[in-house]
């Protein structure tokens, strides 16, 4: 018995090739996406070119601002290999898989890029046509690569990047991505966002920041098998819906950018005053932007929402602990104590302490226990950790009290306490 | 009294003599040294000369040498020989000599990967040497493992971890695979049946990967004593192996005593517990102070042993610690307690599963009590290894229970001393395990047109799976092509991707408890079936055949099931054949269609059938490897009934030698018999893989044959019943008419023995 035969036994269920439909020329990816063939010693691959002007608008900007994007906001964004970069030497990067787990046996069939040449924006695609095309489009992005300072991503850390690496060392082509700087564009947005959003994908913020809606646009999940049946069939008619989604998300990577420049230029005006403010404020911490933090969070105590206001609170004041400024956190505390905060502890904890420790008035820091304890048995927080390190601190401070009671001068405050 | 008393007071003890089938001393032995070979870096010497090392076992060199002379080796060596030794020091002084070398070591087991690196360890901070060693499994952190990827000169890592976590990411393991000098394989006797013919595969993908990358690294492998150390090891690596096995290692004199409980139903068969007379051998040992480790077969018996032996320090201070058990389960840190109190002696007492049998460093104990044959001869020396000092004696006695190869083994003494006759059985070849590994090596490099992946058939399996849409054909190469990460769905530990897994309900959470193949979830996983796990025992109360699960609950009953299974055997293909005597013996591949009929609930013990059940479920069709053999049609003297009874009462004896030399689980293999077999057109029995495809076992029974039915022969004779039990041809209830199944039996298995004399 041969072995075809065995193995068609030994398999549980084998899935079947698709018919092949009656392609027509018309839905040749030539025909459809113009482009050229681009023939170099490892063979050949397919590449599609758009240009856009300076003055194209794309996610409520000109795209061409990208090009006087300070180096200083490019290292607050990208980390600290990424200072002294040049805008306008910057590749933007994209791929699209033929799998979303990674390891070495996933291809990237489509890598969008996008550069200023020539004062206008390059959109230049390479599209794989077969697995033999890919050495010739790696090979093609080799130069490429090698002449921009620093790639711009997003999730490229984890994703694209990795996956071409592997994909060149595969082909036993040197990757060139080693050292070069890679502004991922997921990490500062997740600092800025993530509290303001359910979701920081590319799509969602494009929608919720940029303000640009996609219309029908490609589900990220459908990719693969839209290039495996392309290979089936040659019928690119998908293929196309594929390379315009990763057009544009090479375009919306050139606005975020934008967009970060001005909110880290201008944090009071460009952002929305709340949690867009207070996650500005988490991307100065990040930087070591003490100063500009400090600027964030005091503006979002001004807040209109209670939570943006209180987070607030809670993080400039640890910091004003730090500064030994007590005057200011104490003043902080306050104006939350004075605004009836409902259930909130925390400042009521922090001026017990204060009180206990810096102002050594062990009276007034049980009061004010005694009042979050209060508090605690109103909303019925009966089995709370915190109810028992109140009170905790409670007895603490009567017995610090009980204490200064053996000496006459401190009777009084005994007194009050009670 | 000290152990050598005890062993007198023993030998004085009628009652405990007339037990005793064997008490055989084993010389103590010398050491058999050699010098350190001369290109052995400096501070590897001094570091082992202040360690107390300062000169080589004879095994060790051996294996220092060929390995520097660029063979790969099997090292065969028993417990306690300083086998690590012979991988630590060439790999160590290989990196000295070139800080580039690289090496992979390969461990079964994670907890025999911590101990074994911690000695490792030791060595290079002796040696203040920059070697750096890292485990790479499941357990290490994500923040580490870019640093142990770029930066470790030695890798520790298992089967499961490579074939999923590392070759499938080879690119970011550029550094190792480059310059991978070293693959260590420890324990390589482990890796047999499925598991062997699984890892198998993966170094085929790990030496695929290495050519990629340009590097040709050498084999050292350890086995524990087997037939067939070099095969296994030339196996599983798919190179040329050599083999070490001049131990040099000393051993104190050691008293190996085979115990067999007296019988108690002799119509039956049936002896006393094998649990209660270890117990009572181990209490008396233990409270003369003499420092004994008990081995049994399951987790359960593990912490009834304890709590019946503690009883022994009831009242005395720190009693409570004096006696301990251990096994898998247990969390590291108190493993690592118990290990240390064995070492310095506050333990005296300890029952184990065979988790101790690896190589964890104890020390090493006066007394060992084997309870229960461990399955193979090479467990049973690992296991008694355990007992054995420097200087003084040593005792292990195996106390065996009344399961037909606890009988074989504990009447046979010759067949344990002698040469021993297990072998190391893989298949690399198995079609469903070939064919998944091919995915894998799909996913990891393009195969180019021409290449063989260790079949000459590779080219028609690439085409085969390009029509499954799994790979695509350009140019000369072969690309995988779906966007599933094929390793992930693929375990080492079993033959097919369609197992099915176990759900214990007992409790408000619902916990997976196993998994079982397709194919033996009819047999073992029906509705009311009573369902063994570490000794533990299930009624399964719902399978859901569709989805492949089946819903447990605890239960405590005093029966066993067992499924009627009604086999059909069709022959596909023949491999090997000889049929010029009369009777025919035969390897190849079948096709099994199984279909479980009904179910019965036989007593524990008694054997007894206390009641049935139908059980409905789909037929299966199971293809693999089989070997049988067939009897003259006619055979003077025997009615059809009495052929059918022999050849029923063969089948059940056969089930139980063939693993004798398989080193495989009784369910590894089934036994079938035809009267008139389709096939054959003659009475005939069969023995099959219980595997789709087959893991190598029918192929050594071919080659085997002869002695297998020696083996079936003396089981058959060497049982005290009369005319049939559960130890040699299977419950009398089995048999129809008024011939003695023994006899008849016996009367096929001489024509057999006769044809091939």
């Amino acid at each position: 018995m041969d072995i075809r035969s065995k193995l068609g036994l030994y398999r549980e269920s084998i899935e079947k090739a698709p018919q092949h439909v009656n392609k027509t020329e018309e839905s040749d990816i030539e025909v459809l996406v113009p482009g050229r063939v681009c023939k170099n010693e490892y063979g050949c691959c397919y590449v599609i070119e758009n240009r856009y002007s300076l003055d194209y608008i794309h996610g409520g900007c000109e795209i061409g601002t990208a090009l006087d994007i300070d180096s200083d906001v490019l290292a607050a964004v990208g980390g600290q290999d990424c200072s002294g970069l040049e805008a306008g030497g910057l590749l933007y990067l994209d791929t699209e898989t033929t799998g979303l787990s990674g390891g070495t046996g996933t291809l990237a069939f489509l890598v969008g890029t996008g550069f200023f040449k020539d004062g206008s924006y390059v959109l230049r695609q390479y599209f794989v046509r077969d697995y033999d095309e890919e050495p010739a489009m790696l090979a093609e992005l080799d130069e490429l690569v090698s002449g921009a300072c620093g790639l711009v991503t997003f999730n490229g850390k984890a994703f694209d990047i990795n996956l071409l690496q592997s994909r060149f060392i595969s082909n036993r082509l040197r990757p060139p991505f080693s050292e070069m700087p890679n502004i991922d564009l997921l990490y500062p947005s997740r600092r800025v966002w993530g509290q303001k959003l359910e979701s920081c994908r590319l799509s969602s913020l494009e929608e919720n920041v940029l303000g640009q809606v996609r219309h029908d646009d490609i589900p990220g999940a459908l990719i693969p098998s839209v290039y495996f049946e392309y290979l089936d069939d040659r019928d690119a008619t998908e293929i196309v819906r594929v390379i315009k989604h990763n057009e544009l998300d090479i375009l919306s990577m050139v606005s975020l950018l934008v967009r970060l420049q001005a909110m880290l230029q201008r944090p009071l005006s460009e952002t929305d005053g709340g949690f867009e403010l207070l996650g500005m404020g988490r991307l100065f911490e990040a930087t070591g932007k003490m100063d500009n933090m400090v600027e964030c969070l005091e503006a979002c105590t001004d807040s209109q929402r209670f939570d943006v206001r209180i987070q607030a609170v809670k993080r400039l004041t640890r910091i004003y602990k730090r500064e030994g400024r007590y005057d200011r956190a104490l003043e902080h505390w306050k104006a939350v104590e004075s605004e009836n905060p409902g259930l909130e502890l925390f400042h009521l904890v922090e001026m017990a302490k204060y009180f206990e420790q810096k102002e050594k008035d062990p009276g007034k820091a049980l009061r004010i226990v005694e009042k979050a304890l209060q508090i605690c048995l109103w909303a019925g927080l009966s089995a709370d950790r915190s109810l028992e390190e109140l009170k905790k601190r409670r007895d603490r401070l009567r017995k610090k009290l009980h204490r200064g009671a053996d000496m006459p001068q401190k009777n009084g405050t005994l007194h009050e306490a009670d | 009294m000290n152990l050598e008393q005890m062993l007198q007071h023993f030998k004085a003890s009628e009652k405990m003599m007339k037990n005793i089938t064997s008490w055989v001393e084993m010389p103590a032995k010398e050491a058999v040294y050699a010098e350190f070979p001369d290109f052995i870096d400096e501070r590897i010497r001094t570091a082992l000369e202040r360690r107390g090392v300062r000169k080589l076992y004879s095994h060790q060199a051996s294996a220092i040498e060929a390995v520097h002379d660029g063979s790969s080796i099997v090292v065969v060596t028993p417990t306690a020989s300083g086998k690590t030794m012979c991988y630590n020091v060439p790999v160590m002084d290989a990196i000295l000599k070139d800080e580039a070398s690289r090496a992979l070591f390969l461990f079964p087991t994670k907890a025999l990967s911590q101990d074994q690196t911690s000695e490792l360890h030791e060595l290079i901070t002796e040696a203040g040497v920059d070697v750096k060693t890292f485990t790479y499994d499941g357990d290490t952190p994500q923040s580490a493992r870019r640093a142990i990827r770029q930066a470790g000169h030695i890798v520790v890592t298992n089967p499961d971890m490579l074939h999923s976590g590392i070759l499938p990411h080879h690119t970011k393991w550029t550094k190792l695979f480059e310059n991978l000098r070293f693959i260590v394989i420890d324990e390589v006797h482990h890796y047999r049946g499925v598991f062997g013919s699984h890892l198998a595969n993966v170094i085929r993908r790990l030496r695929r990967i290495c050519d990629f990358y340009g590097s040709k690294p050498q084999f050292i492998c350890c086995s524990a004593t087997i037939a067939n150390p070099a095969e296994l090891a030339s196996r599983i690596t798919g190179t040329d192996i050599r083999l070490i096995d001049n131990n040099g290692a000393p051993t104190s004199g050691k008293h190996i005593i085979f115990y067999n409980p007296p019988v108690v139903n002799k119509e039956l068969g049936i002896r006393k517990s094998s649990m209660l007379e270890a117990e009572r051998i181990a209490e008396s040992l233990i409270r003369n102070g003499v420092q004994t480790i008990v081995f049994t077969r399951s987790r359960l018996n593990v912490e009834v042993l304890v709590t019946y032996l503690k009883d022994i320090y009831h009242g005395s201070k720190d009693g409570d610690k004096r006696v301990r058990g251990y096994r898998g389960g247990y969390l590291p840190n108190l493993r690592r307690e118990i290990e240390k109190g064995l070492r310095d002696g506050s333990i005296t007492g300890v029952v184990s599963t065979n988790a101790l049998e690896l190589g964890i460093d104890i020390g090493a104990l006066e007394a060992c009590i084997i309870c229960g044959y461990p399955g193979t001869i090479a467990s049973t020396w690992q296991q008694a290894g355990r007992a054995g000092r420097r200087s003084g004696v040593s005792a292990a006695i195996l106390v065996a229970n009344s399961s037909p190869l606890d009988q074989y083994i504990i009447n046979n003494p010759d067949y344990f001393f002698g040469k021993t006759p297990e072998n190391g059985l893989i298949n690399p070849d198995n079609l469903v395990i070939l064919y998944n590994h091919m995915k894998c090596a799909a996913f990891e490099l393009p195969f180019e047109d021409g290449e063989k992946f260790g079949v000459e058939t590779t080219g028609e399996i690439l085409s085969f799976m390009e029509e499954a849409r799994l790979v695509r054909h350009v140019g000369n190469r072969w690309h995988w092509m779906s966007d599933v990460f094929p390793s992930d769905a693929i375990s080492l530990r079993s033959a097919s991707n369609e197992n099915f897994i176990i759900i214990d309900i007992s409790e408000p959470k619902p916990v997976v408890i196993g998994e079982t193949d397709r194919f033996s979830a009819p047999m073992l996983l029906h509705e009311e079936a009573i369902y063994m796990h570490e000794g533990i025992q299930y009624q399964v109360e719902k399978l859901d055949f569709d989805d492949k699960k089946a819903y447990v609950r605890k239960v405590n009953v005093d029966y066993y099931t067992d499924a009627n299974l009604a086999v059909d055997l069709k022959v596909i293909d023949v491999f090997r054949e000889d049929r010029e005597k009369p009777v025919h013996r035969s390897s190849g591949e079948v096709s099994v269609s199984s279909l479980v009929t009904m179910f019965k609930k036989i007593k524990l013990h008694t054997h007894e059938n206390i009641g049935s059940g139908p059980v409905t479920l789909p037929e299966l069709e199971m293809h693999t490897t089989s070997y049988w053999v067939s009897l003259p049609e006619e055979i003077p003297g025997m009615s059809q009934t009495d052929v059918q009874n022999g050849l029923l009462g063969i089948s059940n004896v056969l089930a139980n030698a063939a693993p004798i030399y398989l080193m495989c689980d009784p369910g590894d293999i089934r036994v079938v018999h035809q009267v008139r077999a389709t096939f054959t057109q003659r009475p005939t029995v069969y023995i099959y893989d219980s595997y789709p495809g087959g893991v190598g076992f029918s192929d050594k029974l071919y080659e085997l044959h002869g002695e297998l039915f020696e083996t079936a022969a003396s089981m058959i004779a060497q049982c005290g019943c009369e005319t049939g039990c559960p130890s040699c041809v299977g419950p009398l209830t089995e048999f129809t008419g008024t011939g003695d199944p023994k006899e008849m039996s016996m009367k096929l298995i001489d024509i057999i023995r006769n044809a091939y004399k």
